[in-house]
């Protein structure tokens, strides 16, 4: 496990590198000059020319890409933004905690509601709880999540007066945001759960677990759950890695300055070296959560973690052996 | 009532249904037979015809919906197991009946180690810590021949044959009294099912287990059985002790089995029964095989059959071939 786990850290590496040569070679061939940017629209034609050959620009495009290449992975150097000037990595850093702190909270929410709301749903199948919990799920799914934030903010800010309208500088804060940002996971959790659960539930060593006179807590929670985990880890860890990339919507309802609204920023004004950089952070949170969710399934499934030690199998069988030697 | 208090196992006029949006099947209609302690009765009949539904019902563990028992009597041991509550279901599932599934591949949790899926049967039975229960679960697999340091492997590390020795290690955790054998051997190739079935043997008889083998191979039933029932579309439609259903068989439908079995002295083609089972959401009127019978007259299209006497334990619904029986014993 140990080996396979360092395995897949090396290889994030090559992966996060073509997502840097990708989105540079993009960015190169997009329309605007940085130069022009930073100097804005009126400057005059030398000022501008200086500054490209200050920065490098007039140079050839592997040129470019060497020295981008450079400066992001020997120098961890993300360079200032085009519009400001401030360092990159400050505000990257200073943004992306607020946005850990909704996803990760989010992530947790919609776990601790969605699975289990799927399970009653599927141990009731057809009857009237099934069918509440259905319903309230699609109305999760297909509910634009703004727009409950906007009721939300008019019912308990506006009218009652009991959270603050936007910021999270205090606690009371983070409640709508969190809260908004975890419905649709909830609701997508909650269906993804009840249709795991129900294959699971008619499946062979459930059937054989009852014949046992397991108690049917038992049989929901050894049997039934550890099986139908799999494909929920899975949506959780995509969940979460989407949630990393910065919640657009919400962090705009709520008015929180997190990475979405960042670089949503960024592209509106073409501030490629944030964008850049933005892109490169969250290729390696996202390579991260997704190897923790294939870790997760080793975990969950011995059969997948024995495809995961498939190649230490010969040193295990060696020590297998050794073992019934010393038993004989 | 009387009656069903002393025979160990009886069930009488079991009717089981599935229900979907559409249709009803008709599962098992009207079964009764009983089994004395320690005897082994042999279920046979093709697939589909009811035996494991049959199996499932006494043990209660029929997914509901879709299916449903509709009514009968399942008396055990001097209690109906149908009127019993859930709870005391419960406790008799595993511990005095049990079951071995058909398909070992399946019927084993693939997340849990061998050893805690015997183990958490016994420790829930017996009342013994997870600890105790997990030596006895080693002890269970010593007993089917799984050696001890498999005992933390889980269900994927294993073969087909050591998955339903595991199973049958599982049946047989906490001594029951009877065993719901489905099919044991269907899945397992040749070799493995004559080990399987000599264990099997072995253990019902160290415990005196009494035993409901549902098969449908014949020489399956005529090696481990002392009884015989023959299902056909969810009705008995014979049943009697091996030596008498297997060597004068009444019923066209337990002649046609024998007559479809290949036999090593002869040369002729095999002689199948004709047509297929009918469909159990439509099920024929009168005598449910009329259409596949060659001995079928107009009263087997309409007059519904009940078990006959033939002789002795040997029952028959098929009046037509019972009368014909009976001169050819009085010639």
């Amino acid at each position: 496990m140990a080996q396979y786990v360092l395995k897949r850290i090396l290889m994030i590496i090559p992966v996060v590198f073509l997502v840097a040569i990708t989105i540079f070679t993009i960015m190169y061939f997009c329309p605007g000059d940085p130069a022009e940017i930073i100097l804005g629209v009126g400057a005059a034609a030398e000022d501008i020319e200086a500054l490209r050959e200050q920065m490098g620009l007039n140079d050839p495009f592997l040129v470019q890409l060497g020295n981008y290449l450079y400066r992001t992975f020997i120098k961890f150097d993300f360079g200032t933004s085009y519009a400001n000037s401030v360092p990159i990595i400050d505000e990257l850093s200073h943004r992306f905690s607020k946005t850990f702190v909704l996803a990760i909270s989010a992530i947790i929410i919609e776990v601790i509601v969605g699975i289990p709301l799927g399970m009653v749903s599927a141990t009731h199948r057809g009857g009237w709880i099934d069918q509440l919990c259905m319903i309230l799920a699609l109305i999760g799914i297909s509910v634009p999540s703004f727009w409950i934030g906007l009721q939300l903010l008019l019912i308990f800010s506006l009218k009652l007066s009991w959270l603050p309208p936007y910021g999270v500088t205090t606690w009371q804060g983070w409640i709508l945001p969190i809260f908004v940002n975890s419905l649709r996971g909830i609701a997508q959790m909650a269906r993804q759960a009840r249709s795991s659960m129900l294959e699971v539930i008619r499946s062979d060593y459930v059937t054989t677990a009852r014949a046992k006179g397991l108690p049917e807590r038992t049989i929901l929670f050894r049997y039934a759950l550890p099986n139908a985990l799999i494909p929920l880890v899975q949506t959780a860890g995509q969940s979460f890695g989407t949630s990393l990339g910065g919640t657009v919507i919400i962090e705009n309802v709520f008015s929180i300055p997190g990475v979405g609204q960042y670089m949503v920023n960024a592209i509106v004004t073409r501030d490629y070296a944030v964008i850049r950089s933005a892109v490169v952070v969250l290729a390696i949170v996202f390579s991260l959560v997704m190897l923790l969710v294939d870790i997760a399934f080793g975990f969950i499934d011995p059969r997948i973690k024995a495809q995961y030690e498939g190649r230490n199998r010969k040193y295990k069988w060696r020590k297998k052996l050794r073992r019934v030697a010393a038993n004989a | 009532m009387e009656n069903n208090e002393k025979a160990f196992l009886s069930v009488k006029n079991l009717v089981v249904e599935y229900t979907s949006s559409k249709q009803v099947i008709h599962a098992v209609n009207g079964v009764t037979f009983s089994l004395e302690r320690g005897k082994t009765l042999g279920l046979v009949g093709e697939t589909g015809a009811g035996k494991t539904t049959i199996a499932k019902s006494i043990l209660r563990i029929l997914p509901d919906p879709p299916a449903k028992i509709r009514s009968g009597e399942i008396w055990f041991d001097g209690q109906d197991l149908l009127k019993l509550s859930d709870d005391e279901m419960r406790r008799i599932r595993g511990a005095r009946i049990s079951m071995v599934f058909q398909d070992p591949m399946t019927a084993l949790n693939p997340t849990m180690r061998v050893a805690d899926q015997i183990a958490d049967g016994i420790a829930l039975h017996r009342g013994i810590s997870k600890h105790e229960a997990r030596h006895k679960a080693v002890d269970m697999l010593e007993m089917v021949e799984i050696p001890r340091f498999r005992a933390r492997d889980y269900p994927h590390q294993f073969s087909g044959g050591m998955k339903q020795r595991v199973v049958i290690a599982i049946a047989l955790a906490c001594n029951p009294d009877l065993l719901l054998a489905d099919e044991p051997t269907t899945a397992l190739d040749v070799t493995i099912q004559a080990q399987v079935l000599a264990l099997i043997n072995e253990l019902k008889k160290k415990n005196n287990t009494s035993m409901i083998l549902i098969t449908h191979d014949l020489g399956v039933v005529a090696e481990t059985c002392d009884e015989v029932a023959v299902v056909y579309a969810g009705e008995i439609v014979e049943k009697g002790s091996v030596e008498e259903v297997f060597d004068h068989a009444v019923h066209p439908y337990t002649r046609g089995l024998f007559d479809s079995l290949p036999d090593m002295s002869s040369t002729g083609r095999l002689q199948p029964i004709t047509g297929m089972m009918p469909d159990p959401s439509k099920l024929p009127e009168g005598c449910k095989f009329h259409p596949r019978c060659p001995y079928a007259t107009e009263s087997c299209k309409k007059d519904i059959k009940k078990l006959v006497k033939v002789s002795g334990t040997h029952y028959s619904c098929c009046s037509a071939t019972i009368n014909a029986a009976a001169k050819v014993r009085e010639v």
